[in-house]
């Protein structure tokens, strides 16, 4: 087999980004108006819309602390501009200086520090603005495949998901470990019912026995609610388009990963450190899931949506790819692949996965996807307990 | 000309491919006859294609999604009003 290549940058700690964003990163939903002035009036900067911060328990905090910092320090993000209020409870001094840790320039700014919202969006706009300049003589060489962190994600799925999105993701999943990418299956609260599979995918007993114990866990935390899962998972576009039974959803959904074995299972947010396919703990919830596939260093994540789900991430090019062709038909700014041609019968499960693999290393070297080309940017972070 | 799907030999229903009036053939299959359909049913969704007990497990995708909860006849339309998890129950 030949090892393909793709133009990526080589970031001065090893890893290879393939956008240069600048990320705006608000410590709590308070300092998001001043970020918005940031992000909106520097071309290249992008919005971390994060809303909490304050009045979340200290596990909340940290580990939300944890996952903006891996978005301050993901390989597509070439600078960091903090924006905090003052008296929240996530410090954004501290938040500054763990991004800060990284090869990329921060700078924290603080409202009640600075006077105020525009005073502070002033100073932000103009440190961007430098760290966008500065990206300017960063230029593109040769990386191999293995270089990436690929997420699979399904959201707004319908019966087409099982039958032609999801495994035409699986025939691309196969291709990318072939190359030793690191992809990641995620969504447990989407895998009740397709345990089965799953050990039998598992790299070993000992990697299934968590793999079970990660969905066990999940059932549990989603019964202790007191409420059945019907409406949830499936949810009520998910019945509409023909799925009736979490079952049904997690045999469909569990062939995005194809045929490689399962080689190691990740909490939310944390990066795989593997090559080959790996499991994420991440809800079902779509810009969560999403949120925590990128702080674990997703490149790129690869979405498919029956219904039509047009969500993106702000510093990751999501790809659409629908199994259903009459969604593509009317929703065709939204969808990057019609896997709906598998079937109509004009194309391969195969061949369709061949065509998201080759999409995606267009899109590794610049090509915007249609989630980026509408400024899509949807951001929604893991959070376990109370708002106080 | 085929206008459903069958995941896996061990399947009890096929899920179709296009939209179908009661009455109308459902084939998964060109060189067999097929079942007739005794619902309308829309693309996506689940026609059976074996007489399904109450209680008993639903295959698709060689593997259960769930309990029927009255008896399917063969073309019956099978979704949330006979289909029903086993997982995804609060209680039980």
């Amino acid at each position: 087999m030949t090892q393909d290549t793709f133009m990526g940058y080589v970031r001065p700690d090893g890893r290879v980004g393939i956008r240069n964003h600048v990320a705006i990163i608000p410590s709590c939903g308070c300092a998001l108006r001043a970020a918005q002035m940031i992000a909106a009036a520097v071309d290249g900067a992008v919005l971390i819309d994060y809303h909490e911060g304050c009045g979340i328990t200290d596990a909340d905090m940290e580990l939300a602390k944890g996952w903006l910092t891996a978005f301050g320090r993901h390989p597509n993000v070439i600078g960091s501009v903090v924006v905090g209020l003052g008296c929240e409870g996530l410090d954004p001094h501290d938040l500054g200086a763990r991004v800060a840790e990284g090869w990329a320039p921060s700078e924290t700014l603080v409202i009640q520090e600075q006077g105020g919202t525009r005073s502070t969006a002033d100073k932000g706009i103009a440190f961007a603005r430098q760290m966008v300049n500065a990206a300017k003589t960063m230029h593109r060489e040769p990386c191999p495949i293995a270089a990436l962190t690929i997420g699979l994600e399904c959201g707004g799925s319908d019966a087409t998901s099982g039958m032609a999105a999801n495994p035409a993701l699986g025939e691309f999943s196969d291709l990318m470990t072939a190359q030793a990418a690191k992809v990641i299956l995620a969504e447990t609260s989407e895998l009740l019912g397709a345990e089965h599979v799953l050990r039998q995918r598992s790299a070993s007993p000992e990697i299934a026995d968590r793999l079970i114990a990660t969905i066990d866990a999940c059932e549990a935390f989603l019964k202790s609610t007191g409420e059945d899962f019907m409406g949830k998972q499936p949810s009520p576009g998910n019945v509409r388009g023909g799925i009736t039974t979490v079952e049904e959803k997690a045999l469909g959904d569990v062939r995005k990963g194809g045929t490689s074995p399962i080689v190691d299972v990740l909490a939310y947010g944390d990066p795989p450190t593997l090559p080959g396919l790996s499991f994420m703990d991440t809800p079902g919830n779509d810009l969560t899931s999403v949120v925590g596939l990128v702080a674990g260093g997703s490149h790129i994540v690869t979405f498919t949506t029956g219904r039509g789900n047009p969500m993106g991430n702000p510093i990751v090019p999501v790809i659409k790819i629908t199994g259903n062709p009459q969604t593509y038909a009317k929703m065709t700014d939204d969808m990057d692949v019609n896997a709906g041609l598998a079937i109509t019968g004009e194309k391969t499960l195969a061949e369709v996965g061949r065509d998201i693999y080759d999409l995606s290393l267009r899109v590794a070297e610049g090509q915007l996807t249609k989630a980026e080309a509408l400024g899509h940017g949807e951001f929604m972070i893991l959070r376990q307990g109370p708002i106080y | 000309m085929r206008n459903a799907l069958k995941l896996h030999p061990a399947d009890t229903v096929v899920t179709m491919i296009a939209d179908v009036s009661a009455g109308e053939q459902v084939i998964w299959d060109e060189g067999l006859s097929g079942v007739e359909a005794l619902d309308a049913v829309s693309f996506g969704h689940k026609v059976a294609v074996v007489a399904i007990e109450a209680g008993s497990r639903v295959m698709k995708y060689g593997a259960s999604i769930g309990m029927a909860t009255e008896p399917i006849a063969v073309g019956r339309h099978v979704h949330v009003h006979n289909l029903k998890s086993v997982r995804g129950a609060a209680k039980g």
